[in-house]
Order: C-alpha cells, then sequence, then structure tokens
C-alpha cells in the first residue's frame, strides 16, 4: 500500500507544482463556501482538498464545522475535529464539546467521557454549555454502565415475518398471543402466533378519523386499541374498539382527560380503575410529564394529578406503560439515569409512591426509546428499536426475561345454546368480600365468544355473567394465593332445558382448567422413574444441529424451528410418553400398587367442572325469585352462586331433600312445570302422544334429585263417585308407574285421585275433566 | 457461528422445557389408558372374537370426550396379542360386537336402554363417573376426582356377562353390586 502511495507521488512529482496549485484553489473554494454557510459545497472542496495532500489543522476545522452541519455525515467530522485540536487557533472547548457528543454517538463512550472532562476541567464559571457537559459525562457514564450489563439478557429481533417490517410502536396483549404494531406510514398490524410463532401480519382498516392519529396502547385482551388523534392542534386521546379487522369509530377518553395541550400516551391498569397518560399540559415539572386518573363511580376518569416528583423531571416523560400486575410503571424519559434520548425506565409501585426509577438496560439504545409493552407473567418483553447508526429505521424485538409474577389471567370463552355457538354477553367481575367492582366490564368477543380477565393473587371473585337470552350468572372464582404466574382456561356454556315443548330452566356448564405451569413437586414420586428420558430428545435434536452446522443449510434451521414450536406433534415424543403412562398402570395394577395409581390420580390435569340447573319459576317475574346481590353501587339479580373451587364444593352444604315433599306447603314450592294428559272415557291407558313427554319429564326428575312431582288424576262427573274416585286414583298410577324407579326417591312423589271434585277445570267440560295434571316443582327450602 | 450456537442453545432450553410440561397427562389420557389396560385384566369369553386374531372393539356411546386422543393411545398398540379397533355408537341396537363399551354423558332414561341392551351382551361398560353406574347393572364406573379409588366395579353384573375380571383389578377399586350389598 505505501509502496504504491511512493510511487504515486514519484509519477506526480512532474505536476506536483500544479497539483498545489489545485490543493490552494479547493481550499480557497472552500473557505469560500464555508464562509457563506454552505457547508455541503464547502465539505466537498475540503474533502477534495484533503485527498491530495492532508488539510491542517485550521482547514479541518472548517471541514469538521462543515460536517456536523450535513444531516447524516456528523460522524465523518470526528477525525478533522481530532486534527483541529492541534492548533492552538481553534475553539478547543468547543472541539471537545461536539467531540464528546460524536463520540458518544459511535458508542465511544471513553473517549467521550474524556473530552467532556476536559471541557468541564477547563470551563469558566459562567460557562453555558457546562450543564450540558455535565448532563453528557453523566450519560456517557450510564451508557458504559449500562452496555456492559445488556450482555445478561436474551434479546432477538422477531424472525421473520415481522422482520421485513419497519416499525414505530408494537403492543403485546397480555398472554403474549397477538401483537398490534404501526408502522412508519401509521398503518397498523395484527399478528397472531399459531404453530409457535407470529404469522404474516394482517393490515387493519383504519376509521377515517385515524387518519392523522398513533397508536399508543391496547386493552389487556386486545379488542380495545387507544389513540392519541391530532386535531385542533393537538393531540387528544382516544380508544376504538376493534371488530374482525376493522378499528371501528374512535371515542374521546371520557372525563377530565383532554386539553387543549397534547396528550400523548396512555396506560390502564388491568382492573380499569387506573390510568396514566403522557402530557405537555403547564404546571409540571417538565415540559411533558405523566399523570394519573382514577375512574370514578360513573366510570368517567377523574381530574388527573401529576405523577410525581419520583416519575416526572424537568426533562419530557412520555409512554407509560403499566404491568398488568400494577406494581411496575414503565415509562419513557430523557431524563433520570438517560443513555442518550428517551430511555425507558421502570418504577415499582411501593404503597402509594414510587421507587426510583431504574434504566430498562435490555432496551434502550442512545437514541429515543419510546416503545415498550410486556406480558401478564412479565415473561416477554416485546418493543420496537431503532437500528443502530440509523435511528429512523425501528424492527421489532424480544427478550425474554424468566420472569414469573403472580398473576392468574384467565382466558375464556362463553357460548351459549345447542349447538353451542358464541354468544353476546357482557361480564362484571367483583371483588369478594369487599363487593367493589373491577372497573372493566369485559364484553367477550361476540363472533368468537372469547374474553380475558387478569386476577391478582389470593382473593375470591364473584363473576357476574349476563348472556343473551339467559338469566344473569353469578361465578365465584377462587383465585389460589399463588407464588407465580397462573393461566386458568374457562369455558361457560348455556343450555336450554325444554320439557314438553316448554323452556323450564337452563344450565350452566362451568369448566376451570388451570394450567399450573410450575409445578415440580414430581421430583418425590414415584412416577419418576416412569418418566421418559429427555436424552433422547436431545440426542436427536443434537444430531440434527450438527448435521445443519456441517452443511450450513438454512432451510435446515427452518425445520429446527418447526420441532421447537411444536414439539407436540412430534408423535414419536407423545407416544413414547403414552407408552411410559400405560405401563405405568400396567405395573401398578398387576402389583395391586394404589399409592402409584393415587399419585397418577393427583398430577392428572383434571377439568374443574362445575355445573348448575336453575329452573324458571313458571308463575313469577324473574326479580321476584332470583337472588338479589348486592355490591357495593350494584344490586344484580342473579342464580345462585356457583362454586369453581373443588374444596369450596366439597364444603358446600348440600340442602337435604329427604323428607316428605307431601309436608311442603303451597308458598314452599316454586312451580317449574304442568302438563295435563287426557284419558278416553273410563280409560286408564295413557295415549302415546303423551309417553315422549313423559320420558323427557323423568329425565328431568333422575337429572335433578331436589324435584318434586305430583300427580292429580281426575274423573269427569258420570258414573258413581266412589267408581270416579277409583278411576281418577288408576289413571294417576299408570303415570306414576310410567315414572317410577328406583332412581326417584317415593319421598318425592306425591299421588292424589280427586274424583269428580274438580276445581281447576271452570267450564265443566266432561273430555277435559278425565286427565292427569303432572306437576314438577322445586321445594323452596332454607 | 456464535450467535447461531447461543440461539441453537436457546432452543434446547426451550424444547427441554416443553417436553417436561407433557409430563402433566390429562384426565381422558389417563382414562384411555386405563381402558386400555383393562384388556389385560380382564377375560373375554372366546366366542367374543371370531379369531385368535380378531381386534378388541372398543365402543364409545354417545358424547365422545376423547377426540383424537384415544387413536394415539389405543391406535397402534396391542395387548395379548390383538389390535385395537374404535366404534362410535349412538343408539344402544347399534352395539353388536363390541368388547369395551365406554359411555359417557348419558341421560339416564338412554343409559337404562343401553344396559338393558348390553345386559346379555360379553361386553365390559365403562361408565365415566356417572352416578350410580354400577348399581344400575353397569360394570366399571371411574369415580370422581379423589373419590379413594379410581373406579367402582360390579363384579356380580360382570360374571353374569362372562367375563371374569382379575383379583388385583379389583383389589385396587370399589366393589359394588346391584343388589346394594356392599363387601
Amino acid at each position: 500500500m505505501r509502496i504504491k502511495l511512493i510511487l504515486y507521488i514519484l509519477l506526480l512529482l512532474p505536476i506536483f507544482s500544479s497539483a498545489q496549485d489545485d490543493f490552494k484553489k479547493l481550499v480557497k473554494t472552500g473557505d469560500r463556501y464555508f464562509n457563506d454557510e454552505q457547508y455541503e459545497d464547502a465539505a466537498y472542496f475540503y474533502l477534495k482538498a484533503d485527498s491530495i495532500k492532508p488539510i491542517n489543522a485550521d482547514y479541518s476545522f472548517n471541514l469538521a464545522i462543515s460536517l456536523i452541519n450535513i444531516e447524516d455525515r456528523k460522524l465523518e467530522a470526528i477525525p478533522y475535529f481530532e486534527k483541529s485540536l492541534k492548533s492552538r487557533r481553534n475553539d478547543e472547548q468547543f472541539i471537545r464539546k461536539e467531540l464528546g457528543t460524536l463520540y458518544h454517538q459511535i458508542f465511544q463512550f471513553d473517549k467521550a467521557i474524556k473530552h467532556f472532562t476536559k471541557y468541564l476541567n477547563n470551563a469558566g464559571r459562567d460557562d453555558t454549555f457546562i450543564i450540558y457537559c455535565e448532563r453528557m459525562l453523566e450519560t456517557c457514564n450510564n451508557a458504559k454502565k449500562i452496555f456492559s450489563k445488556r450482555k445478561d439478557y436474551d434479546i432477538k429481533p422477531l424472525p421473520y415475518p415481522l422482520l421485513q417490517h419497519d416499525t414505530k410502536n408494537v403492543f403485546v396483549t397480555v398472554d403474549g398471543q397477538i401483537i398490534f404494531f404501526e408502522n412508519k406510514e401509521g398503518d397498523i398490524f395484527k399478528s397472531e402466533i399459531k404453530h409457535g410463532r407470529f404469522q404474516e401480519p394482517t393490515k387493519l382498516i383504519k376509521h377515517e378519523k385515524l387518519v392523522n392519529s398513533n397508536l399508543v396502547n391496547i386493552s389487556i385482551d386486545g379488542q380495545i386499541l387507544y389513540f392519541s388523534v391530532f386535531q385542533k392542534n393537538n393531540y387528544d386521546l382516544y380508544k376504538s374498539q376493534l371488530i374482525g379487522l376493522t378499528i371501528q369509530k374512535p371515542e374521546e377518553i371520557s372525563g377530565d382527560i383532554n386539553t387543549k395541550f397534547n396528550e400523548f400516551d396512555l396506560t390502564i391498569s388491568a382492573d380499569g380503575t387506573i390510568m396514566f397518560f403522557s402530557s405537555d399540559r403547564p404546571g409540571g415539572y417538565g415540559k411533558s410529564d405523566i399523570y394519573v386518573s382514577n375512574r370514578l363511580k360513573n366510570n368517567e376518569w377523574g381530574t388527573p394529578d401529576n405523577a410525581g416528583p419520583e416519575i416526572n423531571t424537568p426533562f419530557d416523560e412520555r409512554a407509560p406503560f403499566l404491568q398488568a400486575s400494577g406494581k411496575y410503571l414503565y415509562f419513557a424519559s430523557q431524563g433520570h439515569e438517560n443513555i442518550g434520548g428517551f430511555d425507558i425506565f421502570k418504577s415499582d409501585k411501593k404503597d402509594l409512591t414510587w421507587s426510583a426509577p431504574e434504566n430498562v438496560v435490555y432496551i434502550n439504545t442512545i437514541y429515543d426509546d419510546l416503545s415498550f409493552s410486556q406480558t401478564a407473567n412479565g415473561n416477554l418483553v416485546i418493543y420496537s428499536r431503532p437500528k443502530d447508526f440509523e435511528p429512523e429505521v425501528h424492527k421489532l424485538w424480544s427478550v425474554n426475561l424468566s420472569q414469573n409474577i403472580p398473576l392468574t389471567i384467565v382466558k375464556g370463552t362463553i357460548q351459549a345454546g345447542t349447538p353451542l355457538a358464541p354468544v353476546k354477553a357482557k361480564i362484571k367481575v367483583y371483588k369478594q368480600p369487599e363487593g367493589d367492582r373491577m372497573k372493566y366490564i369485559y364484553d367477550p368477543n361476540p363472533i368468537t365468544g372469547k374474553y380475558l380477565l387478569i386476577f391478582p393473587p389470593g382473593k375470591d371473585y364473584d363473576m357476574v355473567v349476563q348472556a343473551d337470552g339467559f338469566l344473569p350468572q353469578l361465578i365465584h372464582i377462587k383465585v389460589p394465593n399463588q407464588t407465580y404466574f397462573h393461566e386458568l382456561f374457562q369455558e361457560i356454556r348455556l343450555y336450554s332445558i325444554t320439557v314438553a315443548n316448554k323452556k323450564v330452566g337452563e344450565k350452566i356448564e362451568v369448566e376451570n382448567v388451570f394450567y399450573d405451569i410450575y409445578q415440580t413437586n414430581l421430583s418425590d414420586s414415584l412416577i419418576n422413574k416412569y418418566k421418559p428420558e429427555r436424552e433422547k430428545n436431545y440426542d436427536h435434536l443434537l444430531q440434527m444441529v450438527e448435521d445443519i452446522i456441517n452443511t450450513t443449510d438454512s432451510i435446515g434451521i427452518e425445520n429446527i424451528n418447526d420441532i421447537r414450536e411444536a414439539p407436540r406433534v412430534s408423535s414419536n415424543n407423545q407416544q413414547e410418553s403414552y407408552d411410559h403412562l400405560l405401563s405405568l398402570i400396567e405395573d401398578a395394577i398387576s402389583t395391586t400398587d394404589s399409592v402409584s395409581l393415587a399419585l397418577l390420580d393427583k398430577q392428572t390435569v383434571e377439568n374443574e367442572e362445575s355445573s348448575d340447573i336453575y329452573f324458571y319459576s313458571s308463575n313469577q317475574m324473574p326479580h321476584e325469585y332470583l337472588e338479589k346481590m348486592v355490591f357495593k353501587g350494584d344490586t344484580v339479580f342473579t342464580k345462585p352462586r356457583i362454586e369453581t373451587n373443588e374444596k369450596d364444593k366439597e364444603n358446600f352444604v348440600t340442602k337435604n331433600y329427604d323428607f316428605n315433599y307431601r309436608n311442603l306447603k303451597e308458598d314452599q314450592k316454586r312451580l317449574i312445570l304442568r302438563k295435563t294428559i287426557y284419558f278416553d272415557v273410563n280409560e286408564v291407558y295413557i295415549k302415546t302422544q303423551y309417553l315422549y313427554d313423559i320420558e323427557q319429564i323423568t329425565d328431568l326428575l333422575y337429572d335433578n334429585p331436589s324435584l318434586g312431582i305430583e300427580i292429580h288424576g281426575y274423573a269427569d262427573e258420570r258414573g258413581s263417585a266412589e267408581y270416579n274416585k277409583q278411576l281418577s286414583q288408576r289413571r294417576a298410577n299408570e303415570v306414576y308407574k310410567k315414572i317410577q324407579s328406583d332412581l326417584i326417591k317415593s319421598n318425592r312423589i306425591i299421588i292424589e285421585g280427586h274424583g269428580e271434585e274438580d276445581t281447576g277445570n271452570a267450564d265443566k267440560s266432561l273430555s277435559k275433566s278425565r286427565r292427569v295434571d303432572i306437576i314438577i316443582f322445586k321445594p323452596i327450602i332454607e | 457461528m456464535k450467535r447461531r450456537l447461543t440461539y441453537i442453545f436457546f432452543i434446547v432450553l426451550l424444547f427441554g422445557s416443553l417436553s417436561s410440561k407433557a409430563q402433566n397427562f390429562t384426565e381422558y389420557e389417563v382414562k384411555a389408558a386405563y381402558i386400555f389396560n383393562f384388556s389385560k385384566f380382564i377375560k373375554w369369553p372366546s366366542a367374543s372374537f371370531d379369531n385368535q386374531a380378531s381386534p378388541y372393539v372398543l365402543g364409545i356411546y354417545g358424547n365422545d370426550p376423547f377426540g383424537s386422543i384415544i387413536k394415539k393411545i389405543i391406535g397402534n398398540r396391542k395387548s395379548n396379542g390383538r389390535n385395537w379397533v374404535v366404534k362410535y355408537y349412538s343408539r344402544p341396537d347399534q352395539i353388536k360386537q363390541c368388547h369395551i363399551l365406554f359411555i359417557s354423558d348419558i341421560k339416564p332414561s338412554e343409559l337404562r336402554k343401553v344396559l338393558d341392551h348390553t345386559s346379555k351382551l360379553p361386553i365390559l361398560t365403562v361408565g365415566d363417573e356417572i352416578n350410580k353406574f354400577c348399581q344400575q347393572g353397569g360394570e366399571i364406573n371411574f369415580t370422581p376426582k379423589n373419590s379413594g379409588k379410581r373406579f367402582e366395579i360390579n363384579n356380580k353384573e360382570a360374571n353374569r356377562a362372562g367375563l371374569s375380571i382379575s383379583s388385583k383389578l379389583l383389589m385396587l377399586s370399589k366393589i359394588i353390586s346391584t343388589d346394594e350389598v356392599k363387601f
């Protein structure tokens, strides 16, 4: 290289003098442009001159100034500033300040620290840049510290097909299954996890009023999107429902939130009671601050307060994000322990205040970081991150934190009818025993029937489910006082009970499946010895990995992804574990080892299923027989509470129906169904048309051991009263014979033959007197 | 290269953790496994099979709670040298050649019809946590979780149907008799 250079110089020697002239000319032109502040041209000529012969320190200074005045070329100024330090004529303090700033931008924090330190050492007392340099010095020191901590984290860009999207912001639902992101053009996309990976995102259709808006958050289930909408020269906060792929017309956030100043971002707690938002309204600590508002009784947001000096600084604060547990507040700030631009900080809730914010080391870059979203278990953080050296380009990244925030997510489906189909419903949740209502009214998605609730540990809740066409259901949920994250899958199924073409009641089934992800008490059990050896899987996988590395086969990597993402599908693995299950049971039976079986029983993931049948009263209005539940501020008429917790069900004292139903007074019976069967003259034979209804009535009695039945026989006036009495009794007995069985205890059955004494038949028509009335009732006992 | 290795390491970790999670079996996986094992501890009269190699027929009456699990668990396996076949029934008169009949979620009146029909045949009826299943003439009933014994057996009824149940299996279960005498 050097030889080549010498050769060139030798070749150029004859025309050296002219090159010297050119050099002077170039420098002069550069100077001229520089003085006219035409920096791009100035830089061009200085650089050209520099390529002929290195320019001196003074020109270097001019060149550096030119370069920092050109967008995108600032970093090129570094070597020329360094060179210009050699001349005493240049403003050393200015150069040190600029160099410090530039070195920060290329992550050379040590050099930046050196320059800022020197600046501060030489600075006079009235120097206007002392504050800036002190701040930058601190920023660089922070950055050095924080960058060294970052290697402990598992930070990854979200893979294909999300990789191609340039993003501005991203939000993940609390269960980590769906992300919503906005790109630089303002298009909003949704991507769902299927087969273990995020699918090709689909673009959502925005309502026309959202043209000038930013997506600022989503509700926990992703069914509501929040926006800051630019109108009347400032940003205000709005919410929109997402139905299918369409974002509906935005509604302004109600209450005292929006002002004529800007409101930028918002976050709402999982129970819907607290909102944090950022605004640049006057009266804060800095220009833009974070404010907090509580939801009032009338469901509107109350007058906001500044979130306080723990959070807000004289710099800007933006983009609050309240973790689903409500215990951690993440927000963006230019202040605090900052490493450049906006950084994301985390503050923990301490009673009523917030702890000193900590820099979220795994996210922050030296550029503006304003994007943060986290799942309810705290494990997964997804954010939009500026690219190094190209801060205007953002991509989606994720961090796996292996956290375990103790919360319970309830993912449910509500369906009704036969066949079952999603039903429109509203779910309200009340904390027990206080009766406080969680402020969210959860609207299950009417198309899929899905809903999502979040509960902190160790509390009891009452869910009031109001589905179209059914009575309000009261479901009791006990959230275990766990120390780790739970997922509860819940299915609510509603059926109508129809007997003899009449809707007499309804049945609710609630199925809860707790996925106790961290159940680890397997170790001391006998089942351990039947556990398939996991190493086998590794062998296969490791071999495959080795092969792929050997051939650097990129398609192979795709295959690994498939294995990783759908391990249950790998049928070998599954068959192997079934083999173990089968031989465990076989061994246990042949050694009559009941302990093993009991242990297996214990570890079986059992669906906690509760079901309840409720009968309508055929002669009362619903509010007359439904139970009145008074919660704070709400009175609800519902069916009796249904317990979903196994232990509670055991403790639940079942009412004793072992008494003679004859002793019940009329007001102690709830009339559920009346069915009349007519007979031919002097006949006790039941016509076939009634048999099906009687069978249904029998099933109803089988299924519901508390129901009682009255069978009243009648005869018309013809014939002797004595004979008619007997005839009516025989008719009633005939019906009884159809219903009679050892599963329906006789104490529930009341049979009477009334003979001619017919009170229910006003017009005394003969054919209507030849009948049996079947009355199904439910005893109302304390 | 290093990055790729860490990536792969992560995959291995994830893979490992997921497969450990698969250790918990669901209720119906376990029930299917019991049903499969019943065949090893119960003898059917030889007349109930066409020949030495004809398969065990598992009938599922009415609602099918197993879904695809049942085929995965008994589909490719043999017991006593016989394959397994699964049949689905919705009416009692469809039940003819069948060795184990699994009954789940059924109306009492329908259950009576099914049990009436099967009582004359060498069929092991298995109830899925059905109230008073054995008392009404069913052979084996799974009991609800945490009820001590995993299932109850009506051995008299089984004998009447020509089935002999191993004493080992009987020892692990609650014995129910049609005439309400418990021992």
